[in-house]
């Protein structure tokens, strides 16, 4: 494969939103820059994650096949799930995000695994799982990073002395 | 007619030092300590002029060196390592991580060991992160005088 | 390997000889022929990032530091790029520089280490010594710069720590200069030597749709032909201005991806770094070393970055979340090895057990940057 060289690509805002209107109407939630001058971030909900991805891995215009990050931060007791997309042969990138709310600080979250979509998510997905407790639906099962440990390590509750 | 003392003392004597001066050992590659490790076989701070042959089979060595951290879902492994290791047997802690000192301590986080001597008994502390490979040549140093000191009661 | 044989079950524990580090590979064996392979990791957690939730942003640098400890500086690189593209610092071309150094020494520095793992696992341990003499050499130059062999802690935001030391660039000058001696040394002796050859052609072979399914990066999707670089790529430090070859596997000897095509990938990219420094050192900038106020950051704007470069075993990523405090919200690191551990199972079938711990040396896995 020849070089790809990168140039400041980011999928264009309105016929991105107009092919995501033609195909799930309500998923698309807002739109916004991401940081200060980086790809397009599409907040989404969280019930049309699946079958949107889906459309943007096999869309031939944007092919978003390259699931660079899987990335979750709790922002005041929301945790944003930010998915880093990029297209090997456009390399063009971006950004969705998902908020999902848990019940109380130790209960569990659910929501859609993209495995299917993309293969090398998996190890992302387990990861999140685990320190977020974020329950993907669809992810194999597999061992367990820490084993010992009841409840959830990277959320803003859990509390450093509590393994002791 | 040189007697019971006579073998009971020199002969332990040389034995102990004979033991110091051969020390195989295996290592847990397991931390950044682990580089060092490495770094010592090389040639500049060469470890095998002490004696120390590295192995990869904890049944053929002497000495453990335990260089880097050991979480506490790695302890019961280690443990069973070390108990996997046949007598006489010694162990070198290295690095502040399994010293109990290092920059990920327990009250900041949860997983981490705070000293390893907790799961196996340490003969020798050599404390840095990372201890600089003459620390560590130190520290063999003394456990090979450790070891000879403990003639009288070794054999 | 024996039809209708029942398998055996190995569990390759934590500590073990032909393992990089502490890592449980469960396997099915048919005589001796590997069948399955599962992979657990965790047995290094330090928990960096929670830390780091909690620490002042000049702290947070020392942690992220130890994210891949061969390779020095490229974890606390992406932390610091990545903070520096919350606020929108601009670092001066000294400061870029000397950074710029630093990372391909430490590409260097990697790449032997990688090398003396392999030699270690074909026992030939003549070249074991040649290349850590070698790497001794960089370590001493890291020394001079910074006071540390490894886990530097020199960068700090905005620019470098001090001004480098006289008789550095002297240094490194000599170091490039001997490359060409040194590559053929370990040519002769080792890469192309039948022996070794014989050992590793045709083995291990790593395919496109694998590196395109996991997500693999860095010198061993290039050892497979694809010539990404974020270098080239995404260009965000200065290496624009700079002349240098991606080396991509060719597979006239073997396949395309075996192992023999990722060492000798590793060596042609020391031979480009030495390119890189000579290139770099004709035009030294002139001018500060760090950009003034912003060494004691008492708080960082609110703000996203995702940041990412080359590191030695691949991309690695740094997604940082601040919230105006004055500790990060959260920091997020994407390692490359994640790809390469999820590669594996599919590398192992078929493969014989002998040749397991070299196919597993030349991965190149940093299990302390999958663990964190």
């Amino acid at each position: 494969m020849e070089l790809l060289r990168f140039r400041k690509r980011f999928v264009d805002k309105h016929q991105l939103l107009s092919k995501i209107h033609e195909i799930l109407p309500t998923s698309a939630v807002e739109i916004r820059r991401f940081g200060r001058e980086g790809p397009l971030s599409l907040w989404i909900e969280v019930q049309s994650l699946l079958r949107l991805c889906t459309f943007l891995k096999q869309d031939s215009e944007l092919q978003l096949d390259l699931l660079e990050h899987l990335s979750v931060a709790e922002f005041e007791k929301v945790l944003v799930g930010t998915y880093f997309l990029r297209s090997y042969q456009t390399q063009e990138q971006l950004i969705l995000r998902i908020s999902l709310i848990p019940a109380a600080s130790e209960a569990w979250v659910e929501v859609d695994s993209v495995v299917s979509v993309w293969p090398m998510a998996e190890p992302m997905e387990r990861e999140m799982q685990e320190m977020f407790g974020i329950r993907f639906l669809g992810l194999p099962v597999g061992p367990r990073f820490l084993p010992e440990y009841q409840g959830f390590v990277l959320r803003k509750g859990a509390l450093p002395g509590a393994f002791t | 007619m040189l007697g019971a003392r006579f073998y009971a003392s020199t002969l332990s004597r040389l034995l102990a030092w004979a033991r110091s001066r051969s020390l195989w050992y295996v290592y847990t590659g397991s931390g950044c300590c682990a580089d060092e490790v490495m770094n010592l076989m090389g040639c500049r701070y060469d470890l095998e002029r002490f004696g120390c042959v590295p192995q990869s089979d904890p049944k053929q060595a002497d000495l453990l060196i335990v260089s880097g951290l050991v979480s506490e879902k790695a302890s019961s492994h280690l443990k069973d390592f070390y108990e996997s290791m046949l007598t006489p047997r010694y162990v070198l802690a290295l690095g502040a991580c399994v010293n109990g000192a290092s920059a990920f301590y327990q009250e900041a986080n949860f997983f981490k060991l705070q000293k390893v001597s907790q799961i196996i008994p340490v003969d020798v502390y050599v404390p840095g992160c990372p201890p600089r490979p003459e620390a560590i040549m130190n520290g063999i140093i003394t456990l090979q005088e450790k070891i000879c000191g403990q003639a009288s009661t070794s054999f | 390997m024996i039809e209708g044989l029942e398998w055996i079950d190995w569990k390759l524990g934590p500590y073990h000889a032909c393992l990089p580090a502490p890592m449980v590979l469960r396997l099915k064996l048919n005589v001796d022929t590997i069948v399955q392979c599962e992979v657990e990791t965790g047995f290094l957690y330090k928990g960096i990032e929670k830390i780091m939730e909690t620490r002042s942003w000049q702290a947070a640098m020392v942690y992220a530091d130890h994210l891949d400890p061969e390779a020095a500086i490229f974890g606390e690189l992406v932390f610091c790029m990545a903070v520096e593209e919350v606020m929108g610092l601009c670092v001066p071309a000294r400061a870029q520089f000397v950074r710029m150094i630093l990372a391909e020494l430490s590409r260097i520095v990697s790449h032997l280490a990688f090398l003396v793992r392999i030699a270690k696992t074909v026992h030939s341990e003549v070249i074991l010594h040649y290349l850590l003499r070698d790497r001794e050499k960089i370590l001493d130059l890291f020394e001079l710069l910074t006071g540390a062999r490894f886990s530097l802690n020199f960068l700090r935001f905005g620019g470098v720590c001090t001004d480098m030391t006289e008789g550095f660039l002297e240094r490194v000058l000599e170091i490039c200069d001997n490359v060409h001696i040194r590559m053929r040394e370990y040519n002769d002796l080792f890469i192309f030597n039948d022996r070794f050859l014989n050992r590793t052609l045709c083995l291990g072979v790593l395919k496109p749709e694998w590196v395109l399914g996991c997500g693999v990066t860095g010198p061993n999707a290039r050892a497979s032909g694809f010539s990404w670089d974020v270098r080239k790529q995404n260009a965000l430090m200065g290496y624009e201005m700079l002349d240098f070859a991606i080396p991509v596997g060719t597979g006239i000897r073997g396949f395309l991806g075996d192992v023999h095509d990722r060492v000798v990938v590793r060596l042609e990219e020391m031979a480009q770094s030495a390119e890189i420094l000579k290139q770099l050192i004709e035009t030294v900038p002139s001018g500060e070393y760090l950009q003034e106020g912003y060494a004691h950051l008492k708080s960082v704007p609110a703000g996203e970055a995702y940041v990412r470069i080359e590191s030695a075993r691949g991309v690695l990523g740094c997604h940082l979340v601040s919230d105006g405090s004055s500790s990060p919200l959260r920091v997020h690191f994407r390692p490359p090895s994640v790809g390469h551990l999820m590669v594996l199972p599919a590398l192992c079938e078929g493969l014989s057990s002998e040749d397991l711990p070299l196919v597993l040396a030349s991965l190149d896995i940093g299990i302390a940057e999958v663990d964190r």
